[in-house]
């Protein structure tokens, strides 16, 4: 089914662009749901929880509360070491497996 | 707990979130409402209304919150129940703003307490010699009222004020020797302020006063901005 291997996908990488977005810059809950949203990557903020709960499980990345300048206090999520070294090996992983799936499904001859 | 002055949309749409998500994980959505209420917390009826359209019908964010934590368990090749591949966002944005009762917002330290913990960095060390202050700056510490940088600022100021007064008394002592030193007290033409020893207890008083100025000035006007934002 169509609908499915979309969401196969996201299944697969979407714990991998939280470990990139969070190399980048702690970020707090909607923030990161927002992104991911964005991107397709999540369905709503519902999605993103069940996902950083296990993360935070397994040690990968790890909170802190931070009050912002003129808001509320906010639960920054943030790198562990084991986080950093998850997100490498993906990073060393996904290209040769990104190429290998492209060479091997080939092109879609019937569609520009 | 209510938030006063938090419109009556939020308190429904928290309260009818809670209710979705009471079947999943404690953290899980202990999470997902914090994460919420974080994003509601201060906004006007307006700002809220469009924030909660963008966060979407509980029930579907129960759903996929269901759906996520039945994938992240053990299998890592379960089937889909996410939503229609493209849909994603369409299916979030459609989603209706639902009202209900009242939720806590995000737990900010109360104005008041913020007082009494500035009260106890004050005057803790005239009951309790050092150990009182010590107990304020902990409290403090534990406090949501500021911003890690403010408590860093907060408490290096007294204590790097003590350090270069420290040196400044242990430089005149060394510079003027113990004969002058003893003259200096005793002789009652020559005013004491000239002593580091003396003048500092007043400069370390002043700087840690100053310090509880500047924090009691952001406890409150932090608040109240964040009562009148708009986003």
């Amino acid at each position: 089914m169509a609908s499915d291997i979309g969401a196969q996908l996201r299944k697969g990488v979407v714990e991998s662009c939280v470990l990139g977005l969070l190399s980048r810059e702690p970020m707090y809950g909607w923030q990161l749901s927002e992104t991911l949203i964005d991107t397709g990557m999540i369905a709503s903020i519902g999605t993103l929880y069940p996902i950083l709960s296990r993360m935070r499980a397994q040690g990968l990345v790890t909170t802190y509360d931070e009050a912002s300048e003129s808001g509320p206090v906010r639960k920054y999520y943030e790198l562990t070491a084991a986080g950093i070294a998850q997100l490498a090996s993906f990073r060393q992983q996904w290209g040769p497996f990104a190429q290998s799936v492209v060479t091997l499904v080939g092109k879609d001859e019937t569609h520009d | 707990m209510t938030e006063p002055g938090m419109p009556g949309t939020v308190r429904e749409y928290l309260a009818s979130l809670e209710h979705a998500l009471a079947d999943l994980p404690a953290e899980t959505s202990r999470d997902i409402i914090g994460a919420i209420r974080e994003e509601l917390y201060g906004l006007d009826a307006a700002s809220a209304a469009e924030r909660i359209r963008r966060f979407g019908d509980p029930q579907f964010i129960a759903s996929e919150a269901r759906a996520a934590g039945a994938r992240s368990a053990p299998a890592m090749n379960e089937a889909n129940t996410g939503s229609p591949q493209g849909g994603l966002r369409t299916s979030t944005l459609a989603a209706p703003a639902m009202p209900v009762a009242a939720v806590a917002l995000a737990p900010r330290t109360p104005r008041w307490f913020s007082g009494v913990i500035l009260v106890v960095m004050l005057f803790g060390g005239l009951v309790l010699p050092v150990l009182g202050t010590l107990v304020g700056f902990v409290m403090m510490w534990c406090s949501t009222a500021w911003t890690r940088t403010e408590k860093w600022i907060a408490t290096l100021a007294p204590v790097l004020t003590y350090l270069a007064l420290y040196l400044a008394s242990v430089a005149q002592r060394s510079i003027l020797g113990p004969g002058e030193m003893a003259r200096f007290h005793r002789e009652p033409l020559i005013p004491q302020s000239i002593l580091v020893d003396t003048v500092g207890m007043y400069i370390q008083a002043a700087v840690l006063t100053a310090v509880c100025a500047a924090l009691l000035c952001r406890a409150v006007t932090r608040r109240d901005n964040t009562e009148g934002r708009v986003v």
